[in-house]
């Protein structure tokens, strides 16, 4: 199934591409998706996740214009034709 | 009407009435928040873009704001270059109910990164240990007695505002 993921304001993690079309397996969560795009951008993973492999505070994941958090967290099912905006949590006002 | 102070980073677009007759805006179908109402159901969607984008967009706001179909919104002057970002922040604010509503004039206008956050989500990260405060601080080079200061004032700021959770919310001065 396919993801639209908009990687916002990365460029300090000297992300180039901010805009991915990512097919991801079906039953696939906001972990999946991570793993799937450190597999071309290594550190991605390592950035964006905590020592207890959650989501890093450092940044907010929404699905669908809802924070990630308030939903599953890294477990957080998505669904075919979902948009994932990932920001600097410093970025909200 | 946008209002630019030339004394403050965020330039805001609030009603007429606001400005004139201090109209409260954060306010759900003409009642007032209180300061729980608020914390609880007050937030924003957030919009990135070059200055010039957002500067287009808030114009294309106002009518909006001034029809209060949209109670408010700010955006930077300009980068904050301690935060690292290479866009400015617009907040389009609204009660959670009304949330869709708002969404629907952005996106009419071409907004598409949706993105909602509470505000007492970035309250929090203005606070001790929070990512905003705590990078400001590392971005001013501040010395620990002086992060300190900075720290206990963030605290004690944040439990003034909110010492009352029925008062009625009278904004934070930015």
């Amino acid at each position: 199934m396919n993801i639209d993921v908009r990687l916002n304001l990365l460029g300090v993690l000297g992300i180039k591409q901010s805009e991915l079309a990512i097919d991801t397996p079906a039953n696939a969560t906001v972990a999946t998706l991570i793993s799937l795009i450190d597999q071309h951008n290594p550190g991605f993973a390592a950035a964006l996740t905590n020592d207890s492999g959650g989501i890093s505070p450092q940044f907010v994941f929404f699905i669908n214009g809802r924070n990630a958090v308030h939903l599953d967290g890294m477990n957080t099912r998505l669904d075919a034709g979902d948009v994932v905006n990932v920001i600097p949590a410093i970025a909200g006002g | 009407m946008i209002v630019d102070r030339p004394e403050s980073h965020f330039i805001f677009v609030v009603p007429l009435d606001h400005v004139e007759y201090r109209y409260n805006y954060i306010n759900l179908r003409g009642a007032p928040l209180t300061n729980k109402q608020y914390l609880e159901h007050w937030g924003k969607w957030l919009v990135f873009g070059l200055r010039e984008e957002v500067e287009e967009l808030a114009r294309k706001l106002d009518p909006y704001v001034e029809e209060k179909k949209i109670p408010a919104v700010k955006y930077d002057r300009k980068l904050i270059t301690e935060f690292q970002l290479n866009r400015c922040v617009m907040c389009v604010y609204c009660h959670d109910e009304t949330k869709d509503e708002v969404w629907e004039i952005l996106a009419a206008l071409g907004v598409m990164d949706k993105a909602w956050m509470y505000e007492r989500e970035t309250l929090e990260k203005w606070l001790p240990g929070g990512v905003n405060l705590e990078k400001w601080i590392q971005g001013r080079g501040l010395d620990h007695e002086q992060a300190e200061r900075v720290r206990a004032d963030a605290r004690a700021k944040f439990k003034k505002m909110f010492a009352d959770e029925n008062e009625i919310f009278t904004g934070v001065y930015q």
